[in-house]
């Protein structure tokens, strides 16, 4: 399965650096556009010395690892954001006529080459920040090493249950449904503790990006460590089960074409 | 005008087939909208003093959703709708009307800035009207000045967006064209933070590209805030960069049609 994974990949890479434009310009998007989200913090520091006793490289920090998890989904799960446009022009019925689980082939479907680029920045970041932290030791890596497989599960999850809405909704194959999920998730840039009760509750258990960045930074400075990292692992397998469970029992309400 | 009042209507109802995706469509801009009030008003709380580099919490509230109106006008559907049929080659029908091409894209973006403006400016008035002990209203002078401004932004953004799209005649995606754009847009039209809170190198250099001049500049006019010119001056910055694109699009493609193959054509 695996092999078959690596293989679907590595075509669809060789394939994108076949337009050489395109390649670079996706990768420049991908860039770019982690610099302005990384803008809007360096702006807000211009004119207050904390967020909620936060500082600068700690929300940096925060912003990496959402970045590493969202740019590694992009590359290794692109197929997630496909599931509109399959349902809508009934292009699942290959999928499900196949001999290989529908999810899977979902999973491994396309390349997404900003991601590539946010993913490396990301980890250029993430480094930056743990050093200007003063917290670059090898037990502080394997931590976050951890984190980003936590963090990456948590983020595939939640965009597959927001695509796979496009089974019950009617949407012309575009819908805005997980782009609004990922909006709610941008709110998890900061720390929650700074936001209403509602809002923290969303953000740790309903779309849980919290877990993904601002959890593994209160664990790294220090902060409740064991129940942090129980709830990380948690909600993680939590994620991945209902994510699986949701996207079957869409394909049940799948109507093939002319839906 | 009557071709170009028919192409709106039929971009209207083109964006109100699917009725729940128009609806989403619509409603997902406002969930950004409440992350900037939440946002902001997490850290007036945390500051304790009553402004941030010389705007007041009452500034902050009022700027912020009339950046958001400014700013999200055209859903991502209508914005890349020009690339899509560049991509897929249905751009040809457009080639063969009887009416000029920037015409039919800014007729079909009027059409999208009709139906969202009308929900955006709806629901700030209901906002502004319920928690308007929280807001700077503006006074009749300023509305008045705020009219041409809004008017000039509207269209500094759709000719931006058309020659951004041209571009992808040259490319074979154009999501990476898209997501700088917006990036860009975002970051220094002033719709994500102010641009009178940025440090004052970043403010001067934002000032010399044509973003704040679709956000920060007619949002700057309503609240009777500084501008980076005087009133008329700032307008004739405003039909300086509509007058930049109009050149760049009329260039751009004139050079993609002396180069475009339609097939059977």
């Amino acid at each position: 399965m695996i092999r078959i994974y690596l293989k679907m990949k590595e075509q669809y890479i060789k394939t994108e650096m076949e337009y050489t434009f395109n390649f670079w310009m996706m990768l420049i998007s991908g860039v770019v556009t982690r610099l302005v989200a990384m803008a809007v913090p360096f702006v807000i520091y211009k004119s207050l010395p904390d967020i909620g006793g936060w500082k600068e490289d700690e929300i940096y920090l925060i912003m990496a690892l959402l970045s590493i998890s969202d740019g590694a989904c992009s590359v290794f799960f692109e197929g997630i954001w496909k599931i509109p446009e399959m349902v809508f022009h009934g292009e699942l019925d290959n999928v499900l006529s196949r001999p290989v689980s529908p999810l899977f082939q979902i999973l491994s479907y396309g390349l997404g080459l900003q991601g590539l680029a946010v993913l490396a920045f990301g980890i250029v970041m993430l480094l930056v920040s743990i050093v200007r932290l003063g917290r670059f030791r090898p037990a502080t890596l394997v931590l976050c090493a951890f984190f980003v497989i936590c963090g990456i599960a948590i983020c595939m999850s939640v965009y597959l249950i927001g695509n796979s809405l496009a089974f019950w909704f009617d949407t012309g194959g575009r819908t805005t449904l997980p782009y609004a999920i990922v909006k709610i998730g941008d709110y998890a840039k900061y720390p929650s503790s700074i936001y209403p009760l509602f809002m923290r509750l969303i953000l740790l258990f309903l779309i849980p990006f919290s877990f993904i960045g601002e959890i593994p930074v209160r664990i790294l400075r220090g902060e409740n460590a064991l129940p942090y990292g129980g709830g990380l692992v948690v909600i993680s397998i939590v994620f991945v089960v209902v994510s699986r469970v949701f996207f079957y029992r869409g394909i049940r309400k799948y109507e093939s074409m002319g839906m | 005008m009557k071709k170009f009042f028919t192409l709106t209507g039929i971009s209207i109802q083109k964006l109100m087939y699917y009725k729940t995706s128009f609806f989403l469509n619509l409603l997902t801009p406002f969930l950004t909208l409440a992350g900037q009030f939440l946002l902001w008003n997490a850290l007036y709380g945390l500051q304790g003093a009553g402004s941030i580099r010389g705007m007041t919490r009452q500034e902050m509230f009022t700027y912020v959703p009339i950046a958001f109106v400014l700013n999200n006008l055209l859903s991502w559907t209508t914005e890349n709708a020009l690339s899509r049929e560049i991509r897929n080659g249905t751009v040809v029908a457009r080639c063969i009307r009887p009416v000029s091409f920037l015409s039919q894209a800014v007729a079909e973006m009027t059409g999208a800035v009709i139906t969202q403006g009308a929900v955006n400016f709806t629901a700030v008035a209901l906002l502004f009207g319920l928690f308007h002990e929280n807001f700077q209203l503006p006074g009749s002078g300023a509305v008045a000045a705020f009219v041409p401004s809004l008017i000039l932004s509207v269209l500094l953004r759709i000719l931006l967006v058309e020659v951004f799209s041209l571009l992808c005649f040259f490319t074979t995606g154009h999501l990476g064209i898209s997501w700088t754009r917006i990036a860009l847009c975002d970051f220094f039209s002033g719709a994500l933070i102010p641009v009178s809170l940025f440090p004052g190198w970043l403010a001067r250099i934002t000032y010399l590209t044509p973003f704040p001049y679709m956000v920060q500049v007619p949002a700057a006019v309503l609240l009777g805030k500084e501008l980076p010119a005087g009133l008329l001056q700032t307008f004739f910055l405003q039909i300086f960069w509509i007058g930049v694109f109009l050149f760049v699009h009329w260039r751009l493609f004139r050079r993609i049609r002396y180069n475009m193959n339609i097939a059977g054509g």
